[in-house]
């Protein structure tokens, strides 16, 4: 997944927080995903002008460690999030 | 001539062969299934006994130990909803149990020091009235103060908080026909993980599992 690319929740999701973490449903599929913590991180700071970057650099601050830590995880959730249609994404200019 | 009969599952009455043709695992689970095709309500599967008039959920498939660990917690005093299938209401959280007799392989019949199960039997399961176990029946809706999911082969049995992410992961992935309710079934589910409190239990004896249960803290569901 590209790191300048930013991400925007898909049209048609619902979204519930539980006891801090976040869980998804999609309606056209009637499908409903559980988060787990970075993902429920990640997708809050999805507003489609954050560039993977960004969220990085934020969260990496938020957890108090270094962008290399988090990279990953951040990847990771945006690949699942995606493999689950659950994201609109464009490249930024 | 082969008499026939009705069980009542949870509101859908299946006309099931008279005691004594087929084996009741099968009679039982037959009814099961049809119930699930026709049930307008949402179906999780799931044990459940209650403790302070509350629930205790126990979500797994097949295998996992639901039946053994009902019966081992109605032998120490809680109240009996399902060894099976709960019906969960969209509204309220509340869940009522399908009542059925337990489903007890032999093994766990000698476990619970109930007669009639000999160490030469095979694995088939026999129904054991609630009553049998020295329990009751709750009837009714209760509200779901904990949600417990069972892990076998644990060196001892120790209960573990579980977050409430997976909780709502056990129990949508436990639920017979959530597709029928849609966004329902998820808020219903989402709200319930909210509120209970999420364990995991791993069983290394099941008396010792059912102690744990029987102690869990009391929890204004």
């Amino acid at each position: 997944m590209s790191s300048s690319p930013a991400f925007a929740p898909a049209a048609a999701i619902r979204e519930l927080d539980v006891d801090g973490e976040v869980t998804l449903y999609h309606e056209p599929t009637r499908t409903a995903l559980v988060l787990n913590q970075t993902a429920s991180d990640v997708w809050r700071l999805l507003d489609g002008q954050r560039t993977v970057a960004e969220i990085v650099e934020l969260l990496a601050r938020a957890y108090d460690t270094d962008a290399d830590t988090v990279r990953s995880g951040v990847h990771t959730a945006l690949e699942q999030l995606a493999a689950h249609r659950v994201l609109d994404g464009h490249a930024r200019p | 001539m082969s008499m026939a009969r009705v069980l009542d599952v949870l509101g859908v009455q299946v006309e099931v062969p008279a005691d004594g043709d087929g084996s009741p695992e099968a009679v039982y689970g037959a009814a099961a299934l049809i119930a699930i095709e026709r049930s307008t309500r949402l179906l999780l599967h799931a044990g459940a006994v209650a403790l302070d008039g509350r629930a205790v959920l126990f979500p797994g498939a097949s295998g996992t130990g639901k039946s053994t660990t009902v019966a081992a917690c109605v032998r120490r005093g809680l109240g009996y909803l399902s060894d099976e299938m709960v019906a969960l209401d969209l509204r309220t959280g509340a869940v009522e149990g399908w009542a059925r007799p337990v489903m007890l392989t032999p093994w766990a019949i000698r476990t619970m020091g109930l007669p009639g199960s000999r160490p030469d039997e095979g694995d088939g399961k026999a129904a054991v009235p609630c009553d049998a176990l020295g329990g009751a029946v709750v009837a009714g809706a209760v509200p779901v103060a904990h949600v417990v999911g069972l892990r076998r082969g644990g060196a001892e049995t120790t209960l573990t908080p579980m977050p409430a992410g997976e909780v709502l992961a056990q129990l949508l992935a436990a639920s017979f026909n959530h597709y029928r309710h849609g966004a329902a079934a998820w808020e219903a589910a989402a709200v319930v993980a909210g509120q209970a409190r999420g364990w995991w239990l791993d069983v290394a004896d099941v008396h010792a599992a059912a102690e744990a249960v029987a102690g869990l803290p009391y929890s204004p569901a």
